[in-house]
């Protein structure tokens, strides 16, 4: 008679498991991302600094949604989850480097360049807390934009009955 | 037919000994050196003899084409143009240049922590960064990538 094995890979949380759930999380911690980004540029740290905060807590939910396959090594991987890995570093690294190009296009055209320096001598006074909220909110987007797209990719998981495999 | 791109046509007018590893890292060490040092010197002249190292602005040009050129494109080729294994390889590229490029902004990030009052301007600042980010691929990829297997 053959015996079910267990799914090896079991979802930590079974609510998100489902690519639906894991999509509204993403959402959600891009938008708080934005609002902090927002707040920081008018001057209002406390409110900014909670909006990153909630967005850096979503980042980690999404984390342990997607078993950390962003940040995982290669020997624990699978050639299915290193390639998604790599993928979104991809798409990830695009997005960075769209976010660096839009800066420089700002500053190179639409800002006179001594604006631009007043930018950069504010970005420079690390003890505002406006600036830190800024800092904190690209070093989220730094760890969790392929944590992000991971989450938004990967498709619902297969139903129990799908994954039992069989002892021949 | 679809046309051939014409970063792919760059390989066939890269000189043969650009495609060996080393060559490959040799052109990268050299894209950053030559300006550095060629900037650097002109700076301390500070007159119109400066001018004279001009020239050397054509040196990052042309390891980057010879770069693209042994890469044979790939960092920045889309799937259709790649087998199986040269998308592993290229989406592995990715991975690597973008943890080099988070370290470069947390490093720069770190030297206007401590050291304040550097006089780099802004657009300086963006102007480096940004065509860096579109660099960085074929860099990791030149300097990654294997010895071609010679022919039998």
């Amino acid at each position: 008679m053959t015996q079910p094995i267990k799914n090896p890979f079991p979802t930590p949380i079974r609510l998100l498991g489902s690519q639906k759930n894991r999509r509204i999380i993403t959402v959600l911690s891009m938008v708080f991302l934005l609002i902090a980004i927002v707040l920081a540029g008018s001057s209002q740290g406390t409110w900014a600094l909670a909006a990153v905060i909630i967005s850096m807590v979503l980042g980690i939910v999404l984390h342990f949604a997607t078993r950390n396959i962003a940040n995982a090594m290669n020997i624990i991987t699978d050639e299915r989850e290193r390639s998604l890995r790599d993928h979104a570093h991809r798409i990830a690294y695009w997005v960075l480097s769209g976010i660096l190009g839009g800066i420089f296009g700002l500053v190179a055209g639409f800002i006179s360049t001594r604006e631009a320096e007043k930018v950069l001598v504010l970005v420079k006074d690390l003890h505002r807390l406006e600036i830190q909220v800024l800092l904190l909110s690209f070093t989220a987007v730094f760890l969790g934009l392929p944590t992000a797209i991971i989450a938004w990719l990967e498709p619902d998981p297969l139903k129990d009955e799908e994954t039992q495999f069989t002892r021949g | 037919m679809p046309q051939e791109p014409l970063n792919f046509k760059l390989a066939r007018v890269t000189p043969k000994w650009a495609f060996k590893q080393s060559a490959r890292r040799f052109l990268v060490i050299t894209f950053f050196l030559v300006p550095f040092v060629a900037g650097t010197a002109a700076g301390y002249i500070n007159s119109l003899w400066s001018l004279l190292f001009a020239p050397f602005a054509i040196v990052p040009i042309v390891c980057f084409l010879w770069l693209v050129g042994a890469t044979g494109a790939r960092a920045d080729s889309p799937d259709e143009y790649l087998d199986e294994r040269e998308i592993a390889v290229r989406n592995e590229v990715y991975l690597n240049a973008f943890r080099i490029l988070g370290a470069v902004i947390a490093f720069g990030f770190a030297v206007f922590t401590f050291f304040p009052d550097l006089p780099v301007g802004a657009n300086n600042v963006f102007a480096t960064l940004f065509p860096l980010a579109i660099l960085l691929p074929t860099f990791t990829l030149a300097w990654t990538q294997p010895d071609p297997l010679e022919e039998a």
